[in-house]
């Protein structure tokens, strides 16, 4: 247990008063930016890193962790209070915490997700810890192929996830999709659908489409409401957080989101957000509240959280042993070492042993950190929600557009996001649900991209993309998922009255 | 507009005008699709997903505009009891858009929030109104610019 | 997106959606920034105010860092901030259209890279950088190197060679983006030694290198500084340099260039410093000065040495004679490859 002892010794450097302090900090520093719209995990490390020149690389790296964990909860607590999302991975957490938010539980909401993140982000660990070795080995076995295939499973299952007729969602996924071509085209270099505006030259922002079609939309719709639109309950403070019944629902969701987590996070690519797509998903499923989706189920909250944080930790394992970031905050904690001479790979382990157990230990400690920091939080961010909408959404919008500046420094970004807010108001309005939209956005370019790469690997032979067991697996589940729902689809439309209403939604 | 359209022939005229402008995007998007080289199934170009993007959006598309077109009443318009109200906030966020870069962060972030709170709230409490307004523009501005030191426009 | 892999950048600032946003060391001097814009730069007294440096990369990428690294011993030269600002996107085009679209008073400048050069070659740049821009220093070199995995039959770029003569069109080899120098270097080899194999993009260096490590693509060219690590760890096998003489790096000093094996191809990718062109020729004089002392100083080569580059200093002369003769020979270049063709046929 050489390692056991190596981890001992990492948590005598990381529970000094001075990296304790420092974890602290970056915990709270990135819960603060993952709430602000626009401003992520990669957004702080960023301005940090100039500023830790002058730090002890140790203490810098603490620092960082705790950035990492708090941003990745962050983000759920705008998503949760005021439907907007400050991050690809909290999109789904609108869905039902906002639900949640606006039934008066929008403190079990916050309580659960800070659970799930612990919870997850500690198994992520416990996986890094004993696994790392062995799993990075499988994060190189997905390739162009099998990325492709998991986009496309991703794709067939979740865009039914809304809950209207087929046509409507297929047309929204397919709007998004299209929304993901405009700009330079990564794998051509060949300028797309941009009308020769520089506004576009850069392609449709996902962050910034989010953020349009959901906060922009609800600062709309409410105004648009007006006096007629309902504040949520007020709430007594021993109704801040879960009941027992809540809490029940949540932990297997928790868990469920925790190993989606741990998986998607080992595929190359930008795994937080599709694992909270997922885990959703799969949530809505099989999870115990199903019924209850739409209008706020905690188990939509619980797991999809849980599932960010432990995709955004096991992204570790191959940042650690193989040197490669897989998403943009692990690329971003990369140059935060390399910065202070710390080359992750496959000598990290074994040149600098201290340093490795050292920020896995101090990554337990930010993740613990994390918890005892926000729990006490919920109650003053929930309390937020006493303010009249009336005030309240005239402050949303400027937040929502003055944190869209700051995605890009560009003020043409700003045009682009009222435009989506219009576009999501419109349609939430007249019956057409936007997540297929976000949706299709989000896998479209991923699609495009590694059907391309599969295509020319395999010199064109669909069959070569079947015979590879895991894309194969991939590729027929995706079909027999079309089959079955067309034939819902058919049975709904043509079968018996009491058969329609059974399966019509709520 | 007003709350008439909830349901009934205007909000059905709502719905089609949507379920138009979807075909009508998808099918302008076709068209500049196919302005890419397909390229062939062993080596797809830059128009090969956006040609099949715009075929089967415009395909569905046209499905729901029959959709739409069949069902008497396709459902209700929610667009708010005062559109109008959206319509004064999207009126301001966009004066804000192109002042932000001209007048600074400060004054542009004050005036917005002034206005925004004045067509949500009306005149009453005025006094409480522009407290707000200059509490918050001040908050954050001292947020951004000097906590987490990002560049201002 | 036409993307350098000189730079690590391409591996730590991809996906980044929700990138960016700056760090900003005297916020309350560019707010009052304005107010001085219509006062004549006059050299004696410049620099008057904080200098805005353009960066078209995300915060956080190598090309930021050797920028701050940078920043940092010239605003202590020149006495005033110099604030960096994140303009990525658009594989640097959107950085650059704003360079080229600042007031050429010395208080905008920029960090550029090797891309300048091609994409204008290609007609989709809205801009001929290297004469809408004015050169001040280059600050970093890297010539990539063609590798494969550790577990490929090819232990030698000949071994390669000849079984891509024997096999034609099945060997694929990893781009960052079609035209540039990951496309450009391994196409002239290609032509050059009478073989056939093609190019898959990816949208990174940092994917790429996943695949490449995966063994779902056999080769690529791509940074001696990416690829150092694993190279180390005996995962990838350097095989042939793209650069004009062999590196000094021990680990690549063996890696013959195509040149020494008879090929006639060779791409280097360059990091440097740029304003907008028509700087009056006393502040031109003046950043060129505080930037040679700037890369003269130990501090700041050593930690450009830290991220992995090779600090190479050019003046704004030499800067600019570079930019002059790499337009020229690439111009010839990517119309002899076929490259240029390949990357308009994209369009109809």
């Amino acid at each position: 247990m050489t390692s056991f002892h190596a981890l001992l010794e990492g948590f005598q450097l990381a529970v000094t008063p001075g990296n304790l302090v420092a974890a602290g900090v970056g915990v709270l520093l990135g819960t603060f930016a993952g709430m602000l719209p626009g401003l992520g995990i990669s957004g702080t490390i960023a301005l940090l890193i100039p500023i830790s020149f002058g730090l002890d690389p140790f203490t810098a790296l603490v620092i960082f962790g705790g950035i990492y964990y708090g941003a990745a909860y962050g983000g759920s607590t705008t998503s949760i209070l005021l439907n907007v999302p400050g991050e690809g991975a909290s999109v789904v957490t609108c869905v039902e915490g906002y639900a949640m938010a606006r039934r008066g539980r929008a403190g079990a909401a916050l309580s659960v997700a800070a659970l799930g993140s612990f919870f997850a982000g500690m198994l992520g660990l416990v996986g890094l810890v004993l696994f790392a070795p062995t799993i990075a080995g499988w994060a190189l076995a997905f390739g162009p192929q099998e990325y492709f295939c998991i986009a496309v499973l991703a794709l067939v299952v979740l865009s039914g996830i809304s809950g209207q007729s087929m046509v409507q969602s297929g047309l929204m996924v397919v709007v998004g999709v299209m929304l993901g071509t405009i700009g330079i085209d990564p794998m051509t270099g060949v300028e797309r659908f941009t009308m020769s505006s520089d506004i576009l030259l850069d392609g449709v922002s996902f962050i910034i489409v989010v953020m349009g079609v959901y906060g922009m939309a609800e600062v709309l719709q409410t105004a648009a409401d007006g006096d007629s639109a309902v504040s949520p309950p007020r709430i007594a403070f021993r109704d801040l957080y879960p009941t027992r019944e809540e809490l029940s629902r949540s932990i297997p969701a928790i868990f469920r989101g925790s190993v989606i987590g741990f998986l998607i996070g080992l595929v190359p690519g930008p795994s937080g957000t599709i694992s909270t797509f997922l885990s959703y998903a799969v949530e809505k499923r099989f999870s115990r509240g199903r019924d209850q989706f739409g209008s706020g189920a905690i188990e939509g909250v619980a797991g999809p959280e849980s599932a960010n944080n432990g995709a955004d930790t096991s992204t570790l394992i191959p940042l650690l042993s193989l040197g490669l970031p897989f998403n943009a905050g692990a690329a971003l904690l990369l140059s935060g070492f390399l910065i202070h001479g710390i080359t992750p790979g496959p000598n990290l382990v074994s040149t600098r042993p201290d340093l490795f157990w050292g920020l896995v230990a101090s990554l337990v400690v930010g993740n613990v950190m994390l918890l005892v920091i926000n729990l006490p939080f919920v109650g003053v961010f929930a309390s937020l929600l006493r303010i009249p909408l009336g005030i309240l959404m005239p402050l949303v919008a400027v937040i929502v557009l003055s944190g869209t500046y700051f995605i890009g420094n560009n003020l043409s970004d700003l045009w682009l996001a009222i435009a989506f807010g219009v576009l999501g108001w419109v349609l939430k309005g007249t019956g057409y649900s936007v997540a297929p939209l976000i949706i299709g956005l989000f896998l479209g370019p991923l699609i495009e991209k590694g059907f391309i790469q599969s295509m020319v690997l395999a010199d064109g032979s669909l069959v070569t993309l079947m015979s590879r067991p895991f894309s194969g697996i991939m590729l027929g589940a995706a079909a027999l998922f079309i089959v079955i729902r067309i034939g819902l689809e058919l049975r709904r439309r043509f079968g018996s009255a009491p058969l329609e209403a059974a399966s019509a939604p709520r | 507009m007003n709350s008439a359209e909830r349901s009934g022939p205007a909000a059905r005229t709502v719905q089609l005008a949507v379920a138009l402008a979807l075909l009508a995007g998808c099918s302008f998007y076709l068209y500049a699709a196919t302005g890419f080289s397909f390229g062939v199934w062993n080596n797809p170009r830059a128009g090969f997903v956006p040609t099949i993007a715009g075929c089967i959006g415009v395909a569905l598309a046209i499905g729901n505009l029959v959709r739409v077109w069949r069902v008497g009443s396709p459902g209700p318009v929610e667009l708010g009891l005062s559109p109008q109200r959206a319509l004064a906030f999207l009126a301001v966020l966009a004066a804000y858009a192109a002042l932000l870069g001209k007048i600074g962060f400060l004054p542009a972030t004050f005036a917005a929030t002034l206005a925004l709170l004045l067509v949500s709230r009306g005149m009453r409490g005025l006094l409480q109104t522009l407290v707000i307004a200059g509490a918050f523009s001040a908050i954050i501005w001292l947020l951004f610019g000097f906590v987490l030191k990002l560049p201002l426009p | 997106m036409i993307t350098t892999h000189n730079d690590k950048n391409v591996i730590r600032e991809r996906h980044m959606q929700n990138q960016l946003r700056t760090r900003r060391m005297a916020l309350a001097a560019l707010c009052l920034a304005p107010l001085f814009a219509a006062l004549p730069a006059s050299a004696q007294s410049y620099p008057q105010r904080p200098i805005r440096v353009i960066v078209p990369f995300p915060a956080g990428g190598s090309t930021d860092i050797m920028g701050r690294i940078l920043t940092k011993a010239v605003e202590t030269r020149l006495g005033k901030p110099l604030i960096i600002e994140n303009k990525p996107g658009a594989g640097t085009m959107t950085g650059l259209n704003e360079l080229v679209g600042a007031r050429p008073d010395g208080y905008t400048i920029g960090m550029v890279t090797s891309t300048m050069v091609l994409q204008p070659l290609y007609g989709g740049s809205r801009h001929d950088y290297p004469n809408a821009l004015q050169p001040i220093a280059q600050v970093t070199v890297t010539p990539p190197v063609l590798v494969t995995g550790s577990d490929t039959p090819w232990k030698t770029a000949k071994d390669l060679i000849d079984d891509a003569k024997a096999h034609p069109r099945k060997i694929k080899y990893g781009i960052t983006g079609f035209g540039n120098s990951s496309h450009i270097g391994p196409t002239q080899l290609a032509r050059a030694a009478g073989i056939e194999i093609e190019p898959v993009s990816f949208d990174g260096g940092g994917v790429l290198l996943t695949a490449l490590l995966g063994g779902h693509i056999a080769v690529s060219a791509g940074s001696t500084v990416d690829y150092k690590p694993h190279i180390e760890a005996g995962k990838l096998r350097p095989l042939l340099s793209f650069g004009a003489t062999r590196s000094e790096d021990p680990l690549y000093k063996d890696v013959p260039t195509a040149k020494e094996l008879g090929y006639d191809a060779e791409i280097v990718s360059w990091t440097g410093v740029a304003a907008p062109k028509g700087l009056p020729a006393d502040i031109a004089a003046r950043l060129d000065e505080v930037f040679a002392a700037a890369m003269a100083d130990p501090e700041v080569k050593d930690a450009i040495a830290k991220l992995g580059s090779e600090p190479v200093y050019l003046n704004a002369a030499g800067f600019g004679a570079r930019w002059a003769s790499e337009t020229a020979k690439l111009r010839q270049v990517v119309a002899e490859t076929g490259i240029l063709e390949l990357v308009k046929s994209q369009r109809r």
